[in-house]
């Protein structure tokens, strides 16, 4: 029982992610940073967009390998 | 470069391919694995990225900007809900055995036929110009590499010979057995490995250009500027807003939809194990596999002349700069990553083909009845190996006849819009048993005929085939129906037009057809099982849906049909035993009608399995409530399992407990038993003295006087320790038993042991023992039951007096206060006790159990008694050893 919950909230996790993505990738948050303006001599909107995209894929890794960990103490 | 040099790698790296899956298989047939798999399935996502994105993305980054990512940024999106939502897709085609998205949908909805054809038709149509646009992606990149101009116009001969190669690349490792749900190992790990080369290409390509073209990134975007090139940074259109947020949804949808990844992301993984790295993984791929688009773009852009289309950029820039081996690895690259989408998509596609529009057809005839003997295997191997074959010639027709005139970097999207028409049905039948089977195919062919009218129409007529005038003023003159602005909506991009107007319609269809309609006992069941999937993950098995009848021979000759009889009689014979089903009855159990089949989906799709079981078992009229309670009664009885299993886990608890306090009143039994022997010992020692001397006085009546008193004496001596080791023993036993309650007064300390002192004078007289008592300075007052504390002083008194040695003998008592207790210490300087007894000595009739020692006076219960009534007022009693002689008892008393 308590593992199923520690599953289903999991799953709210994945999906609370998969919202701000949805969110931080589309528009209008994205109007902020579609102006042409560099910054570091890089373009602001490419910065954006791969910093939000790593910071997510860490995010999802360390959700995933948590999990895995959380199995093994439970075996 | 050499024609006969590319053509030799393009052979070779294709070789390459063949021995990889070959070894994988060999490896694999043997047990061995050869690398974590979870790699290896999360590589082969990959696939997703085509040749159309390897060079295509550099095209669309030049005249879009940063549009481009969002074919990617979807996919990632994707992978966040891996666990919540393709997870569970991943485990109904797991335990029912789908293998392709027709079978999905069409089980889903009651095993449908009609619904398989609909999907089917719907991928061939969606797909197959996609997998031409990949064999026209190998052809143009051969002739940018061989710098061959022709290509245009006639028959191209090596788009054919590149489909020829990769279909027998297909055939070999894609149909090696018939069973579809079977995975393809090899094939997967040369797909993943194709990953890695397309990715590794493509990075060497970006570092060559943003750091041996140019002097990094700073460099390279400052130049950008330079030349004014702001298109590259900035969604210029206002019209992207609408746009960029539709192809993040198409691209999310055919991350699961189109039938190649289907295929990776569902068909091929053997438990949903091993994608748990692509979570992260296939995302990363994705980020890395685009960091250099840019940097691509822009040094094609600044560096090559502008007749040279964007989409070649990727190998033109290595070849114009004399990078003749780079600019080879480039093109490997780019043949990997469309040889690997066409590989998966054909596979897939011909797996749907063989089962949802040929075999059906095969059933339905006539001949097929009269040569139901014969083997069946071949003949679904030689279906599925004509439809590779007609798949790729039909795309290669595709890519000479009409594909010229698409714009090319469409047709990928155009195709992922089309399986986005999927998404409703396979969504809404994943969460809701409402659905019904009409409702899925009315949204289904209403969204694909808006597909294709807004998006495949107006290419038809830009090629010609159609009248211009109906992209003006629509078809017929009706004006609202022009094919990119449907009722008049012109401000929206195309690609967001059709998918808004497709979605619309086919998700209104489905619902409203669905509350319209009824479904059908099988659909109600399948929904059922598809949308409580976590429930009835073993119960379906357990359950059989077959409330039939069907013979035994009959069973395992359709399944030697299709399988062989060597595999069809060991897959029966091992699922009679696990099902302890006994065999050789000539009924077979309906458990084993229902396992057929299910191999039988695994092979031929579940509609077609479900009409050859049909033809052969005579099927009950059973209503859905039933066979909804045949699953809910396996589902129950698996719930009870698990009760029966807690309550026995209960069960050895308290059995083990009771084992316990079984064992500890065995100990308690041998103590008592002990106890009894020790006490009646201690007892006859005084009377067996009493009984001696009173004979003599017996056998002696004219004794002297004088001598006559000793013995009395002695008599009332030993009659006065009999009824003392009495009054012990049952002050001990009132202790232990708990009855004797305590009666608390306020006692000044210091006083009781004056008292007792006093009292035991004359016994230290007697013996010329000194006895000191330090009175404390100040009055020492607790609450504690007076008489029983004096005798604890008294007896750990007199036992000192016991066994100090006479004349230098000195016993001190004094009291303590520490923290929140009281201690009493009494020590003396007698020979002291050893470390081993400390504890032991205050065991009842230590004394008398320990023969060695020299038995001194005393009942041999003082000390257990002392130590009982401590305990009982919350105290602790032990002894400690003094310097350089002695002993030193002490109990403690809490002062609260």
């Amino acid at each position: 029982m308590k593992g199923m919950e520690a599953g289903s909230r999991k799953k709210t996790a994945y999906v609370l992610i998969a919202a701000l993505m949805m969110l931080l990738f589309n528009f209008p948050v994205l109007s902020a940073v579609n102006k042409g303006r560099f910054v570091a001599a890089l373009p602001v909107m490419y910065v954006y967009l791969f910093v939000v995209w790593i910071s997510a894929i860490i995010v999802l890794l360390l959700l995933t390998a948590y999990r895995r960990n959380k199995n093994r103490k439970g075996i | 470069m050499s024609t006969l040099l590319i053509v030799a790698c393009s052979v070779a790296y294709l070789l390459l391919l063949f021995f990889i899956a070959y070894m994988v298989e060999q490896f694999s047939a043997k047990g061995k694995s050869y690398v974590n798999k979870s790699w290896i399935y999360a590589l082969s996502l990959a696939v997703y990225c085509t040749g159309w994105t390897y060079y295509g993305s550099v095209g669309r980054a030049v005249t879009n900007g940063p549009e481009f990512l969002t074919i990617y940024l979807g996919p990632s999106i994707m992978c966040a809900l891996f666990v919540p939502f393709l997870r569970k897709i991943l485990r109904i085609c797991k335990a029912r055995r789908i293998n392709s998205i027709a079978d999905f949908i069409s089980t889903r909805y009651g095993k449908n036929f009609s619904l398989g054809v609909i999907v089917t038709l719907c991928c061939i149509v969606g797909v197959i110009p996609y997998i031409a646009l990949q064999l026209k992606a190998i052809s143009s990149s051969f002739h940018v590499i061989t710098n061959n101009a022709s290509g245009s116009g006639g028959w191209n001969d090596d788009t054919f010979y590149i489909a020829g190669i990769l279909s027998l690349f297909i055939i070999v490792f894609g149909t090696r057995s018939v069973d579809a749900s079977e995975r393809h190992e090899g094939l997967v790990a040369a797909i993943a490995f194709e990953s890695v080369v397309k990715l590794v290409a493509f990075l060497v390509l970006g570092v060559f250009v943003t750091y041996v073209l140019f002097d990094g990134w700073g460099d390279i975007f400052s130049q950008a500027r330079q030349q004014g090139l702001k298109q590259f940074f900035v969604l210029q259109d206002d019209r992207m807003s609408s746009n960029w947020l539709t192809m993040i949804l198409v691209s999310m949808l055919s991350m699961v939809f189109l039938p190649r990844q289907f295929q990776v992301s569902v068909v091929e993984p053997t438990n949903e194990r091993n994608l748990n790295k692509a979570v992260w993984l296939f995302p990363l791929y994705l980020l890395l596999i685009n960091i250099f688009v840019l940097p691509i773009a822009i040094g094609g852009k600044l560096m090559l002349d502008s007749s040279i289309h964007a989409d070649t950029y990727v190998l033109s820039l290595p070849l114009q700069l004399r990078q003749q081996l780079l600019g080879l690895f480039v093109y490997i690259g780019g043949l990997s990553a469309a040889s690997g989408m066409i590989i998966v998509e054909t596979i897939a596609l011909s797996t749907m083909v063989s089962n949802h529009l040929v075999l059906p057809l095969m059933f339905s005839s006539s001949s097929f009845a009269a040569q139901a003997e014969r083997s069946a295997v071949r003949r679904i191997l030689y279906t599925r190996r004509a439809s590779i074959m007609v798949i790729l010639l039909i795309a290669c027709l595709y890519d000479e006849l009409i594909a010229s005139s698409f714009s090319l970097v469409s047709i990928g999207l155009v195709s992922m819009a089309a399986v986005a028409q999927f998404a409703p049905a396979v969504i809404g039948g994943l969460y809701s048993r409402q659905v019904t089977r009409q409702g899925a195919v009315a949204g289904i062919v209403s969204g694909f005929t808006v597909w294709f009218y807004t998006l495949i129409i107006p290419s038809f007529i830009r090629a010609g085939y159609l009248p211009g005038g109906i992209m003006q003023d629509g078809p017929f003159g009706l004006y609202l129906l022009r094919p990119q602005a449907l009722f008049g909506m012109d401000h929206m991009d195309v690609l967001a037009h059709s998918f808004f107007w497709s979605m619309l319609i086919n998700v209104f269809l489905l619902g409203f057809v669905s509350l319209l309609t009824r479904p059908s006992r099988q659909e109600e069941l399948q929904a059922e099982l598809f949308v409580n999937i976590g429930q009835y993950r073993d119960g379906a098995e357990a359950g059989g849906m077959w409330k039939s009848s069907a013979f035994f021979t009959d069973i395992s000759s359709l399944l030697a049909n299709f399988i062989g009889k060597e595999r069809a009689d060991n897959l029966l014979q091992s699922y009679a035993q696990r099902h302890r089903i006994p065999i050789g009855q000539k009924e077979a159990d309906p458990r084993m009608i229902d396992f057929t089949e299910k191999i039988l989906t695994g092979v031929i799709g579940s509609a077609s399995a479900r009409f050859l079981v049909g033809n052969i078992a005579k099927e009950e009229e059973i209503g859905i409530a039933e066979v909804l309670s045949i699953v809910r009664e396996s589902q129950q009885v698996l719930e009870l399992n698990k009760e029966l299993k807690k309550k026995s886990q209960e069960l050895s608890r308290a059995k083990a407990l009771l084992t316990d306090v079984n064992e500890q009143l065995v100990q308690m039994d041998v103590l008592k038993d002990e106890f009894l022997y020790t006490v009646t010992h201690e007892l006859r020692t005084p009377l067996t003295s009493i009984r001696a001397l009173s004979e003599i006085l017996y056998d002696n009546p004219d004794m002297e006087e004088e001598q006559r008193q000793h013995y009395l004496e002695g008599i009332v001596r030993e009659i006065e320790r009999l009824s003392y080791l009495i009054t012990q023993v049952l002050n001990l036993e009132r202790y232990e038993s708990g009855r004797h309650k305590l009666s608390y007064d306020a006692v000044d300390i210091g006083f009781l042991i004056a008292g007792v002192c006093e009292s035991l004078a004359p016994l230290a007289a007697e013996r010329e023992v000194k006895l000191v008592f330090l009175q404390p300075p100040s009055m020492t007052i607790l609450q504690c039951d007076k008489d029983m504390i004096r005798q604890v002083v008294y007896n750990l008194v007199a036992n000192a007096i016991k066994f100090v040695p006479e004349v230098e003998g000195e016993i001190r008592i004094q009291t303590h206060m520490e923290y929140d207790e009281l201690q009493v210490w009494v020590s003396d300087n007698g020979k002291g006790v050893p470390e081993e007894l400390r504890e032991l000595i205050f065991d009842k009739f230590f004394q008398a159990r320990n023969q060695t020692l020299k038995k001194p006076t005393g009942s041999g219960l003082g000390l257990a008694i002392c130590k009982r009534i401590v305990e009982m007022h919350g105290g602790r009693i032990f002894v400690l050893p003094v310097l350089p002689q002695g002993a030193k008892f002490v109990f403690t008393l809490p002062i609260s």
